[in-house]
C-alpha cells in the first residue's frame, strides 16, 4: 500500500514537473490554392514547429522548425537564445540563427501575412523566407522618453543567403520556376565562403494617444567584402485600434540596394539577372488592412521593384481574412495583378487555410 | 551661494523621499495599490478599464514604462499572459514581479485534462479573483507585504492603509449584503465567465454564458438554447462586459424581451466605476435597478 502511495507520488511529480518546466510547443500549418486563367493548384508550405520558454531566469530560447511538403528535411528556421534582462547598459543580446532585425518585414513569419504571399520583390532581395542566419545581435533602448531602440547585427550569411529557400520554392510562386538544383549547390559554395555581413536597425515607437501608434525605422545593411554592396531602408507602421475588435493597419517599407553587387537575386536566379549591377535597385512595399469586426478583415496589397528579371515589376492585391475562433483558424483569400515589363499583366486568385495547435497562433506579436 | 545650497537640499531631500513606482496589468490592481501605497507610491495600469484583460496588445511604449518601474504587479493565473513579453522587453533588471493571485482561494481549478476544444480555460482556475471584495483584501495584503520590501521605510504607512482600506471593504460589505440582499437568487446569463467570484459573494445564479465556450463566439444552436433557458427560467438580464459585441444580446432581446445591462469588470470600466469600492458597487447598482 505505502509502496503504491510512493510511485503514485512519484508519477504525479514528474507528470507536473513536466507541464511546469516543457517549453510551449506549437504546430501550424495550411492549405494553399492558387489559381489563374489556366489552372488550379493546391499545395501546402508544409508544417512549422515552433519550441518556446525559458532557458533560465535570464535567458529565453525560440525554435522555430519547417517541414517541407512532400520532402524529408527539416530546416531550422530559427534557433537562438535571448538574453533581456541580465544584462547592464539596457543591453539585449540574441545569438543562434534568427532573422536579424532589419526593417519590419524581416522579422514577421509567413504565416501572419493577411496578404498570404510574400511580396515578391521583397523575397527577391531579403530571401524566399527573409533574411535567416548563424549570428549575434546586440541591441539597447536609447534613454529617451520614449521607445528607441537600436540594433547591430552580425551574421555569417548575407541577404536570400539562407538554405532554407531550397526546399520551398513554390509555396510563394506559384508556377514561377525560380531555382534549379545546381544553382542552389552553387549559392551554399558561396554560403560557406561569405565573409559576414553587418546589419543597423534604429526604431522608434510613439504612442500618439490611447488608440494609435506609429513606429519608424532606419536600416542599414553591409557586406564586410566591400565590393558586395549594402542595403539601406526605411520603414513605418500607423495602427489605430479604438476597440477590441476594430483597427486600420498602414505598413510600408522601402529598400535600396545599391553598391558593385551582384544582386541577391541573381545568385539563384541567373537565368533572370545575369549581368552584375553598378547601380541601385528600389524596391518598396506598402499594405493597408483593416480589421471590420472579430472575425472579419480586409485590406490591400502594394509593391513595387525597380528592377525585377531586368524589367521593372510592381503588384496589386486585394485580401479578406475570415478568423471565426480566435486566431486558431484562419481562411484568407487573396486577388492579386502583377505587372512585370513589357509583358501582359498576370492576375490570379490565392486562398489559404491555415490553422495552430499550441500557443504561437498566426498573429502579429 | 545660499539659494545653491537650498537647491542641492532640496534635490537630496527629493532623492530620498523618491516614491516607488509600480506598473500593474490592471486598473484594479493599479487603485489598490494606489490605496495601500499613498503618497509613496507612484502607480501606473498598463491595460485600461475599458480592454478585454486577456487580449492586451503589446506596445514597445509600455515596456518604457515596465524600464522604470519598481514593482510589476501581474492578474497571474495564465490572465495576463501578454505581461512577461512586456517585463522582458522592458530589460529592467531589478524590477520586482509580484503574482497577486499567489494567496487567493481559487474557483474553477480545472480537474481533468484540458484541450482547446474547451475554449480559452485558464489551467489554474477562474483568473477574475478581484471581482471578489473579500479577495480585494488579499490583494491588498500582498501589495502591502512587496512595498514594504521595496520602501521598509513606509512600511507601517502600507500596512496602516491596508487596515483601513480592509475596514473600509468590511463595513461596505456589510451595507451591501442587507441592501441589496434582493439579488440573492436572481437569475442571470452573462457573456463571458468572468463573474462566479463576484456571483459567489453576492448570491448571484449564473444559468448560462451567451460565449458557448470561453472565448468563443456564440452559434446560431447556441443562441435556440438560450432563447429556450430564458423563456424557461424567465430570465431578465444579460450581464455583459463593455468591451465586447452586442450582436448577439441583440437579437437575444428581438426575440425575448431580455434587457441587457453593462457590467464594470474593471475600475473604469464604466464612469461611476472610478475607484475598487466604487466598481463593486456601480456593478450591485446596475443589477438591482432591473429588478425594479
Amino acid at each position: 500500500m505505502r509502496r503504491t502511495f510512493v510511485l503514485l507520488t512519484v508519477i504525479r511529480s514528474l507528470s507536473f514537473s513536466q507541464t511546469t518546466v516543457n517549453p510551449d510547443i506549437s504546430f501550424l500549418g495550411d492549405l494553399l490554392a492558387k489559381g489563374d486563367k489556366e489552372s488550379l493548384a493546391l499545395s501546402t508550405s508544409g508544417l512549422e514547429i515552433a519550441a518556446q520558454g525559458y532557458v533560465n531566469p535570464f535567458a529565453r530560447a525560440d525554435l522555430f522548425l519547417h517541414i517541407h511538403d512532400g520532402e524529408g528535411a527539416v530546416d531550422v528556421e530559427e534557433a537562438f537564445l535571448t538574453v533581456e534582462r541580465g544584462l547592464p547598459l539596457n543591453l539585449g543580446l540574441r545569438a543562434g540563427k534568427f532573422r536579424p532585425d532589419f526593417g519590419k518585414i524581416n522579422r514577421e513569419h509567413a504565416h501572419t501575412y493577411h496578404y498570404i504571399l510574400a511580396s515578391l520583390p521583397v523575397q527577391a532581395l531579403l530571401g524566399e523566407e527573409m533574411w535567416s542566419s548563424p549570428g549575434v545581435e546586440l541591441s539597447t533602448l536609447a534613454p529617451l522618453p520614449w521607445y528607441s531602440k537600436l540594433s547591430l547585427s552580425a551574421m555569417q550569411n548575407g541577404m536570400g543567403g539562407h538554405g532554407h529557400d531550397e526546399h520551398s520554392h513554390d509555396k510563394n510562386e506559384g508556377n514561377r520556376e525560380l531555382y534549379d538544383d545546381e544553382k542552389r549547390s552553387e549559392k551554399k559554395e558561396e554560403d560557406n565562403g561569405n565573409t559576414g555581413v553587418v546589419a543597423f536597425r534604429f526604431s522608434n515607437f510613439f504612442e500618439l494617444n490611447d488608440i494609435s501608434h506609429i513606429e519608424t525605422g532606419l536600416n542599414h545593411y553591409r557586406a564586410i567584402n566591400e565590393s558586395e554592396g549594402t542595403v539601406s531602408g526605411v520603414d513605418m507602421k500607423f495602427k489605430w485600434r479604438p476597440d477590441k475588435y476594430r483597427s486600420f493597419t498602414v505598413q510600408g517599407e522601402v529598400m535600396q540596394n545599391s553598391g558593385k553587387e551582384e544582386h541577391e537575386e541573381e545568385k539563384y536566379h541567373e537565368d533572370h539577372l545575369s549581368e552584375e549591377h553598378e547601380g541601385t535597385t528600389t524596391i518598396a512595399y506598402g499594405w493597408l488592412n483593416m480589421q471590420i469586426n472579430k472575425v472579419w478583415n480586409a485590406g490591400f496589397i502594394v509593391d513595387y521593384a525597380s528592377e525585377l528579371d531586368e524589367a521593372p515589376y510592381n503588384s496589386f492585391g486585394l485580401f479578406v481574412g475570415f478568423s471565426p475562433v480566435e486566431e486558431s483558424s484562419v481562411l484568407r483569400v487573396r486577388l492579386h495583378q502583377e505587372y512585370h515589363g513589357d509583358e501582359d499583366p498576370v492576375f490570379s486568385v490565392v486562398g489559404q487555410l491555415i490553422w495552430s495547435l499550441g500557443p504561437h497562433k498566426p498573429h502579429r506579436f | 551661494m545660499t539659494n545653491r545650497i537650498m537647491l542641492i537640499v532640496a534635490l537630496v531631500l527629493n532623492s530620498l523621499s523618491a516614491k516607488v513606482s509600480v506598473v500593474t496589468s490592471t486598473t484594479d490592481l493599479a487603485d489598490i495599490a494606489s490605496t495601500i501605497g499613498g503618497e509613496r507610491v507612484k502607480v501606473v495600469s498598463i491595460a485600461r478599464g475599458t480592454q478585454d484583460p486577456h487580449y492586451v496588445e503589446v506596445l514597445p511604449s509600455y515596456m518604457i514604462k515596465v524600464k522604470r518601474a519598481d514593482i510589476y504587479l501581474k492578474v497571474g493565473m495564465e490572465l495576463d499572459r501578454w505581461a512577461q513579453q512586456i517585463i522582458d522587453g522592458s530589460r529592467n533588471r531589478k524590477l520586482i514581479i509580484v503574482d497577486c493571485s499567489a494567496n487567493i482561494p481559487r474557483l474553477e481549478i480545472p480537474t481533468r485534462k484540458i484541450d482547446a476544444s474547451m475554449g480559452d480555460i485558464h489551467r489554474f482556475g477562474n483568473p477574475h479573483y478581484w471581482l471578489d471584495p473579500e479577495n480585494g483584501k488579499i490583494i491588498g495584503s500582498t501589495i502591502a507585504e512587496v512595498l514594504s520590501e521595496a520602501d521598509p521605510a513606509g512600511a507601517n504607512i502600507f500596512w496602516e492603509n491596508h487596515r483601513k482600506f480592509s475596514k473600509t471593504i468590511d463595513s461596505n460589505l456589510q451595507s451591501w449584503r442587507e441592501k441589496y440582499a434582493s439579488l440573492r437568487g436572481m437569475k442571470l446569463i452573462f457573456y463571458h465567465n468572468t463573474w462566479p467570484y463576484f456571483a459567489n459573494r453576492f448570491g448571484l445564479d449564473i444559468v448560462q454564458f451567451v460565449e458557448p465556450k470561453p472565448g468563443i463566439m456564440p452559434t446560431p444552436s447556441h443562441i435556440e438554447t438560450l432563447i429556450s433557458l430564458i423563456r424557461e427560467h424567465q430570465i431578465n438580464v444579460i450581464a455583459m462586459e463593455p468591451y465586447f459585441s452586442d450582436k448577439a444580446p441583440k437579437f437575444l432581446v428581438e426575440k425575448t424581451g431580455i434587457e441587457i445591462i453593462e457590467m464594470a469588470q474593471s475600475v473604469g470600466a464604466r464612469s461611476l466605476a472610478n475607484s475598487y469600492i466604487e466598481m463593486i458597487h456601480y456593478n450591485l447598482e446596475i443589477l438591482k435597478k432591473t429588478l425594479e
